[in-house]
Formats: structure tokens, C-alpha cells, sequence
């Protein structure tokens, strides 16, 4: 197919490797500069991760940037040799030079503001006034970054407004300075790891810490959104009350780039589901028309294609949700839904791939269930996941259970109960984590590990909780809960009701609907 | 019972669009298929079906320009089928609200099969017959 162009491929992978050596890169050489200059690790690393990223496209244009990168892996040489303690190769015994790192540090500026520049408007190249920037070794002016920064103070009030910020925001200086933060830098996060949980976190713990983020995206004055990556470095009880400085390094024509990458997948996905479609097709004509035909063996056979090429839908979708929670585009319609009625069909739907394993699924919903406010295609990506867990981790033909009660007003918690052999104490606390899977477990189950990755996003973007408990050798319970309909309603989350949705699309309800 | 008994299925994915043919036939439906964009748009606007299935991947001209035009009344007046989008595309949210709008149904093809199909269709008609129309 035309679009499935083989470079796409090559590209993404070769993206990835790029990504893990920037951040190797920008760690050693952020830590290390941090350690010399007492300029936050964070703010550093994230500058020269800018720098060597953008770095990327030169690499194979211009000769200067090569020799920066390999002028950047020398540092690491020098520095990782006093930080790690362990003598990096061809510098033993050497200590790194104060203006070896000098010398860095304006690579980095340069380079910064060459590319940065490029990145967003800059009106005026107004040079930034020393005494704006925070943090900053004094002698050290021309590290003047022309990244966009902003200090906060510890009412989360904007106390200074670096000139490249206001030029960022396109707002004058009197309009950002004396804000609230969170009105000016209106951020989105991937997950509830978001910069106001971690404040209120190192609020209680730290005096100093710095944190960043990558691929938020911020909402601009003008409404228009970036991706941008997100440093922060935090300190308690400063002097000036300077307590929060926050540099945006604006990613959006890299990230831009790599939805690119996304929409790769999307053609991945629709060229996997096309021959899938047609088996399952070719496969329900054999079901309902060979049944009397097949002996016991051929019948089982073809019960255990049909499962298989389920299983395979069911993988296909994964993929999917899991490129749309990494480019934070998992968008949620919750809706009115009678949960025994897609509790019960998704279990039918379940059936076939329970009973080619010779697994019993036992029901024990409640009766009058209040109803529920659901995203109906994402959570039954959760159904399915727990339950062929659930399948997948039990040996024997010991049966599993799903539950469905009114867990306080306001919930409904559904519990999947199996006697399988469970998961060890010690690697129960990583199991909601991306690709985890049990060490011991994975030469003989097959799996890619992201299923409940993916469930728990689905079920925290509910606002539901998803939890674990298991002992191993006696089978685990994985429980989720859901809002109420009413629950959401009061709050205002929910949507309109003229589109059914279901697990593979929606369809106009025309009992309420007229065009 | 106000019916959707003439069906144009618009699939250039010819097992796709057999299987699909052959389950609604088994019902007693009547289908036509055409293999092409171009092709279908021109049946389509014949406004001779009661229901039309969509394919969004058609070669030539597209499922989307294809509704686009469906639901212009200066290009197709007196348009009065019903629309479902059946793909393997994941609704992408930038078209959500158009689709909404603009077609009756989305249904992801690798997530059912030809008789969940035919059920659906079912759904629909009995849906419309409630309204009396």
C-alpha cells in the first residue's frame, strides 16, 4: 500500500534510539553542569536535549553540528567520571575543567538561540537583563537563554516574565507579570503526573528539586495550542520568594512531526484490521454454516481460529489506544449506559476466547444497578484486558468470577476474581506500569504487557480507580469503579445522548434523533 | 415496516464487500456493490437506497468527499438515505464533529462481523419504523 512507506518505519525507530541517546546525553551533561555551576539539572539537560534534537536534521547537513555532538560526548566523558564515580575510558583520573564546561554551556546557548529562534517569533532580539534571570552563575552572561522562562512566587503568582516569554505569549510584560501561573501557562497533561500534583508533592518533601516534563500541551492566549517540553525547578523558602522558575522549550514542529509518526500507526492499524475484518467474515460463514458438517476436532479448531483472530482485534485496538494516551489525544464521551447490559455483552463477546481455554466465567452483577457514565468503546478495552488476564495467568480450570455492585453512592465496582497463579509481592507495585510484565511469567504466557497499562488510563480518565490485590500461587482480583450517571450529571461530564456507542463504533439513535 | 431494503455498499475491499453482500442478502436485503468512489458517489446520488454503507479508504474520490456531496442539497437534492460509515479508521476527533453531523452510523469493520452487521441494520430500521416514518 502506498502509505505504508517502508521509510516511515526506519524513521520512528530510528527516532526512538536518537530520543534515548538525547536524554543519556542531556542527564550526563545537565547533571554534570548542574554539579559545576549550580544551575538546575533540569533547566540544563533540558536545553541541551533542545540542542542536540534539533541537531538531528543538521547532523547529516553541516559538518559543525557533527563536531558538536562529538564535542558533547567528550564532556559526557569528563563529567560522568566524577559524577559516577566509575572512570569513563580515555579520561581516568582526569578531573572536568571548569572552562571545558564553559566552553559547553556557550555551545549550547549558541546553538539554542540560533534554533530557538527559528522556532517562534521573536520581535525584538531585546537582549534579556541580567538581573531577570534567576539562578544563573552571575559570571556567566551569556548564558542569557533566549528560551522562554517564567518565575513564580510561592502564592503561584507570575513574578517575572523573561523577554522571550512575553515575545512566546505574545502578551506585553504588564499582562503576565502579577497573573496566577496556572491562568498564563494553561498546560495539559498525558496522565495525572501534572505539574500541580508534583508542586503539591515537593511542596511537603523537598527545599530543592527540579522535574521535567515532555509532550505537554500548552494552550496559548490566542487559544492555539504547542507541544512543548516543560522544566521546573523548585525552591522552598527562597530569599526573594523566587520559589518555581518554569522554561518552555517549544517542541511543537518536532512533535508535530512525530503525529506524523502517529498517524503511521494509524496506518498500520487499518492495514492489520483489513485482512482481520475479512477472516472474521470468512470465519462466521464456516460457524454457521459447517456446525453439522465439522467433526468434534475440526469444530474445535475453528472455535480456536475465531478466538485467535478476536485476540488479534483485541491487540489492534491496544495499539491504538496506546498511540493515542502517548500523544494525549485520548478523548472520552461518557454517556448513560445500563452496566449489566455492557458488562453481559462484553463477556459474550468474551466467551468464545474463555471457553477455547476451558475457562468457566461466572456473572454475579447486582440487580438495579444505577446507571453508569461510560466511554463505551474505551471501557470495554478494560473488560477484555482484565478478564484475558485473567484467562491467560490461570492453569487450571478453576473459574473466574466478575462482580458488579454499587460499591458507595456514587461508584460502581467491578471485580474480576481468578484462582490463577498470581503475581509476587514484590512485583505487584509495577503491574499498571507501560510493557510490565512478570519475568517469570513471560517465557510461557504471551502478552505484549500494555493491557493494563492501558486499562488504568482508561479507567483514572473515568475518574474511576483501578486496583490489585493477588497472592501468588492463589490467583489475583483486579477491580475497577466507574461514576454514575447521576454522579457525572451533577457535574456536569457528561454528554448528550442521541449517539449509541458501542464497542466498534456508534450509530444515530433515531428514536431521538431527526435530521 | 418502513424498511432500509435497498442497500449500496461503497467497498473497494472485495471480500469485504461479498461477505457483507451475501450476510444482508441472506435477510432478504437487496445489495449493490461498487468497487470505486466514483462509481459509488454516482449510485449514491440516484437516491434509489434506502441505506448506504461507506467505506472512508475508497479509490478515486473519497468516503468523506463522497458525504460531503450526499449531504450538499445543491449538489445531491432530495437525498433521503441513510449513511453509515463502515472502516477501519479510527475516527481521528479533528473529523468527530462533522461525521456526527453528517453521517448515521460509524462502525470500525475489524470489530464486527458481517451478521453483527445485519443486526444492526435491524436495529436501525426498527428504530425508524418507531417513529412512524
Amino acid at each position: 500500500m502506498e502509505y505504508l512507506k517502508p521509510y516511515k518505519n526506519y524513521i520512528a525507530s530510528l527516532n526512538i534510539v536518537w530520543h534515548l541517546f538525547c536524554i543519556f546525553l542531556s542527564a550526563g551533561v545537565g547533571y554534570g553542569a548542574s554539579y559545576l555551576f549550580d544551575i538546575p539539572a533540569s533547566i540544563l539537560a533540558g536545553s541541551i536535549f533542545l540542542v542536540v534534537s534539533i541537531t538531528f536534521s543538521d547532523i547529516f547537513l553541516a559538518k559543525s553540528a557533527l563536531a558538536t555532538t562529538e564535542f558533547l560526548s567528550n564532556v559526557i566523558l569528563y563529567v560522568s567520571s566524577e559524577i559516577s564515580g566509575t572512570a569513563a575510558p580515555s579520561a581516568a583520573g582526569l578531573k572536568p575543567r571548569k572552562e571545558f564546561m564553559e566552553r559547553l554551556a556557550n555551545y549550547v546557548y549558541d546553538m539554542s538561540s540560533k534554533n530557538v529562534m527559528a522556532l517562534y517569533p521573536v520581535k525584538k532580539a531585546t537582549d534579556t537583563p541580567a538581573s531577570e534571570m534567576v539562578n544563573a552563575p552571575k559570571s556567566k552572561s551569556s548564558l542569557k537563554s533566549p528560551l522562554p522562562y517564567l518565575v513564580i512566587d510561592s502564592k503561584y503568582t507570575i513574578i517575572c516574565a523573561s523577554q522571550s516569554a512575553t515575545n512566546y505569549f505574545n502578551l506585553p510584560k504588564e499582562k503576565i507579570e502579577g497573573q496566577k501561573f496556572f491562568d498564563i501557562l494553561k498546560l495539559s497533561f498525558s496522565s495525572d503526573d501534572t505539574l500541580d500534583n508534583w508542586l503539591g508533592f515537593v511542596g511537603e518533601r523537598s527545599v530543592i528539586a527540579d522535574r521535567s516534563w515532555e509532550r505537554v500541551k500548552l494552550t496559548m492566549p490566542d487559544e492555539s495550542t504547542r507541544q512543548i517540553d516543560l522544566a521546573v525547578h523548585f525552591s522552598k523558602n527562597d530569599p526573594d520568594d523566587q520559589e518555581i522558575v518554569a522554561v518552555i522549550f517549544d517542541h511543537s514542529a518536532k512533535y508535530g512531526r512525530d503525529d506524523d509518526g502517529a498517524s503511521f500507526v494509524a496506518m498500520a492499524v487499518h492495514e492489520l484490521r483489513t485482512p482481520l475484518t475479512v477472516m472474521r467474515g470468512y470465519i462466521e460463514v464456516f460457524e454457521e454454516e459447517l456446525t453439522d458438517k465439522l467433526d468434534t476436532e475440526q469444530a474445535e479448531f475453528l472455535r480456536n481460529l475465531s478466538a485467535q483472530a478476536q485476540q488479534l482485534g483485541s491487540f489492534v485496538s491496544n495499539i491504538q489506544n496506546l498511540a493515542r494516551i502517548e500523544s494525549n489525544d485520548l478523548e472520552l464521551e461518557l454517556k448513560s449506559n445500563d452496566w449489566a447490559k455492557v458488562l453481559n455483552s462484553t463477556l459474550d463477546d468474551m466467551d468464545i476466547r474463555a471457553k477455547v481455554r476451558h475457562k468457566v466465567v461466572k456473572r454475579k452483577i447486582a440487580e438495579d444497578l444505577p446507571a453508569v457514565g461510560i466511554d463505551r468503546g474505551t471501557i470495554y478495552e478494560v473488560i477484555v484486558n482484565l478478564l484475558e488476564n485473567a484467562i491467560k495467568y490461570t492453569h487450571t480450570d478453576a473459574p473466574i468470577t466478575v462482580s458488579a455492585y454499587l460499591k458507595e453512592p456514587g461508584w460502581v465496582e467491578t471485580t474480576i476474581v481468578d484462582q490463577g497463579i498470581g503475581i509476587p509481592d514484590s512485583l505487584i507495585g509495577h503491574i499498571f506500569d507501560k510493557f510490565y510484565r512478570s519475568h517469570r511469567t513471560s517465557k510461557s504466557v504471551g502478552g505484549t504487557g500494555l493491557g493494563l497499562f492501558i486499562s488504568k488510563t482508561i479507567v483514572d480518565a473515568h475518574g474511576g480507580q483501578i486496583w490489585v490485590k493477588s497472592k501468588e500461587g492463589e490467583g489475583s482480583t483486579f477491580g475497577f469503579t466507574i461514576p454514575t450517571f447521576d454522579s457525572l450529571a451533577s457535574e456536569g461530564r457528561s454528554s448528550d445522548n442521541s449517539i449509541e456507542r458501542s464497542a466498534h463504533g456508534w450509530i444515530k439513535n433515531h428514536t431521538l434523533y431527526r435530521r | 415496516m418502513a424498511g432500509l431494503k435497498t442497500i449500496l455498499c461503497i467497498e473497494d475491499e472485495h471480500f469485504i464487500s461479498e461477505l457483507y453482500a451475501r450476510a444482508l442478502r441472506k435477510e432478504g436485503y437487496e445489495v449493490t456493490i461498487m468497487l470505486s468512489g466514483d462509481d459509488g458517489l454516482v449510485a449514491a446520488q440516484t437516491d434509489k437506497y434506502d441505506l448506504i454503507l461507506l467505506d472512508l479508504m475508497t479509490p478515486g474520490i473519497t468516503g468523506m468527499e463522497i458525504l460531503d456531496i450526499l449531504r450538499d442539497p445543491s449538489k445531491t437534492p432530495n437525498f433521503h438515505s441513510k449513511v453509515i460509515i463502515t472502516t477501519n479508521l479510527d475516527q481521528e476527533d479533528s473529523m468527530r464533529e462533522e461525521l456526527e453531523r453528517k453521517a448515521d452510523g460509524y462502525l470500525i469493520k475489524a470489530e464486527i462481523t458481517p451478521k453483527q452487521l445485519v443486526g444492526i441494520v435491524k436495529q436501525m430500521e426498527e428504530q425508524i419504523s418507531n417513529l412512524g416514518g
